[in-house]
């Protein structure tokens, strides 16, 4: 929330046209998620970004001109300064996403069970206030307070279709409009047992531990082993040792950027087919 | 934590800091002086962080007990309905059978009143303190307020889907947690094995390249020692970090830290290679 508010701030839009152009659709739609969870309506995802990569180029010339100063070897200080500059610009940017993310994630983990409560609430009451109110006072993390929000908009007279195609958060959005159309078409679905459902936590859930476990061998193991090989071959270079472990940092954001990507595709996938 | 605690919190954290520099240069014990400023860090936050989310937590036994009332008078009050009795019949008939009399007296009272069945169970809502019970009434009360006869039929299938509901939901949250748990502590302990090769690393390198004269306090020996210790402990904190956010801990900064901080006591801990040929 502090980084957001952060770099919510300053608008240079010059720049913001430029660097606005390569920002993602993911951190667009992250911002847009995030600055309403914290009530910034505002924020723009292009201000953010050139934010970031403004305070990457400030870190860069900073530690450039530290490490010449004590390495007084542009050929040691430049890369290391570059690897400094792109993990704290890496950082900053999938913290952002990151967040996002966590968001998409529990929903995705509780979205089976909202799913019953709703269908529950709407069969003995008839009225969908009452189904989304019913799952807002669940204490479900981060659905609930979506619900309660929903709810507030209604009681103060929006139309919750408007309310629905309003809110932000697309996914809950789209499985909303989905469940209330079953619900309109009357095609009542038969509850998924809850054994089934949790095998299919049980399966999905020792997948991210794997993937885990291999990054943390990745993490510690390959250090161990680069370092064991240099001094083997009697290249110990030490400077040479920070700069492999900084370009390790660097591939290691990206691996769990692919398994993080490669989950949201399998949580996905278990929500497609439980529809 | 409260703005005003979190400075306390800094506050106190760079006085033990302060008062660590004092000490170690008076003593010079590093290992003992570590451990105590860090246990009292970690007094004072949870300390601090205690006092800041005081809640009124309800003993498990009373929240079981509490459902199983619960479970009872829902039960009682369909039985009743089923005998074709109106719904507020219903609940002054069931009041013979139910124990509670706090319950009974809000029942007669609201029924003297005129208020019809489904008010009287939302008033009800007050009686139970775990927010499962009051989420079941207050379905209950807008299912009867839309239809007896429906409710009727349903209730129990109601009650059975939310029970399991609620299980699924526990059972997920402790699969998640354990896998948290786990993944964490072997990350945490990655680190305590980082800090340990960052240790006898520089020290092998001299054994095997067969150095005929070196000490451990060469300028050489030196500047590989620092560069391990700096580069592994980045990658300590980093990895941390990174599988946090593949969890998705809402901590991954705090956790990393962590690491970083089980890296340094564990070389700390370890003992000094001391050797002069």
């Amino acid at each position: 929330m502090l980084l957001l508010k952060v770099f919510a701030r300053g608008n240079i839009k010059i720049l913001n046209k430029i660097l606005g152009r390569y920002t993602s659709k993911e951190f667009d739609v992250a911002i847009k998620y995030l600055g309403d969870k914290y009530g910034l309506a505002d924020v723009m995802s292009c201000n953010v970004y050139t934010n970031i990569v403004l305070f990457s180029l400030i870190i860069l010339i900073l530690f450039l001109v530290i490490s010449l100063e004590i390495f007084k070897n542009p050929f040691h200080a430049v890369p290391i300064s570059i690897m400094i500059s792109l993990i704290s610009y890496m950082v900053m940017y999938y913290s952002i996403i990151g967040e996002y993310e966590r968001d998409k994630f529990i929903l995705s983990t509780y979205y089976c069970l909202m799913f019953k409560e709703i269908t529950l609430a709407y069969d003995s009451t008839k009225s969908i206030l009452e189904s989304i109110r019913f799952v807002a006072s669940g204490n479900y993390p981060i659905i609930s307070i979506i619900f309660e929000k929903i709810v507030q908009n209604i009681i103060n007279g929006l139309e919750p279709e408007h309310v629905l195609t309003s809110i932000p958060y697309e996914s809950i959005c789209l499985r909303l409009k989905k469940i209330f159309s079953w619900i309109k078409l009357k095609s009542t679905r038969d509850f998924l047992l809850e054994k089934e459902e949790l095998n299919g936590y049980e399966k999905l859930l020792p997948k991210i531990e794997a993937y885990c476990l291999i990054l943390i061998s990745f993490g510690a193991f390959m250090p161990i082993i680069y370092s064991f090989i240099m001094i083997y071959m009697k290249m110990v270079i030490p400077i040479m040792i920070l700069e492999l472990a900084l370009l390790q940092i660097v591939f290691l954001t990206f691996l769990s950027r692919l398994i993080s990507s490669n989950l949201s595709i399998v949580i996905g996938e278990k929500n497609e087919k439980e529809q | 934590m409260k703005k005003s605690n979190k400075m306390i919190f800094y506050t106190f954290t760079i006085c033990i800091i302060i008062a660590f520099v004092i000490i170690y240069n008076k003593i010079g014990d590093q290992t003992f002086i570590t451990l105590v400023s860090l246990l009292l860090m970690l007094f004072s936050y949870s300390f601090l962080h205690k006092k800041a989310n005081k809640k009124i937590r309800i003993p498990l036994s009373y929240y079981l007990n509490e459902n199983l009332e619960l479970e009872k008078f829902l039960t009682l009050f369909v039985n009743n309905l089923k005998l074709n009795q109106s719904p507020e019949l219903s609940l002054l008939c069931l009041c013979k059978e139910y124990d509670d009399e706090k319950v009974n007296l809000t029942i007669i009272q609201n029924t003297i009143l005129g208020l019809p069945a489904y008010k009287t169970l939302m008033n009800l809502c007050n009686f139970f303190s775990s927010n499962y019970s009051k989420r079941i009434l207050t379905l209950f009360s807008r299912s009867l307020k839309y239809n007896t006869k429906y409710f009727v039929e349903k209730a129990h299938e109601i009650l059975t889907h939310l029970k399991e509901n609620i299980k699924v939901q526990r059972e997920i949250e402790g699969l998640m947690f354990r896998i948290r748990v786990r993944v964490t502590l072997i990350s945490i302990t990655s680190s305590a094995i980082l800090s340990f090769f960052s240790k006898i690393l520089p020290f092998i390198y001299f054994i095997l390249n067969g150095k005929s004269s070196f000490t451990t306090n060469s300028l050489e020996y030196n500047a590989l020692t620092f560069f391990v210790n700096l580069s592994f402990l980045i990658l300590a904190f980093f990895n941390t970090y990174t599988i946090s956010s593949i969890m998705f801990h809402s901590h991954a900064f705090v956790l990393s830290i962590c690491s970083a901080l089980v890296f340094i006591l564990t070389h700390l801990i370890l003992p000094e290679i001391k050797v002069s040929v």
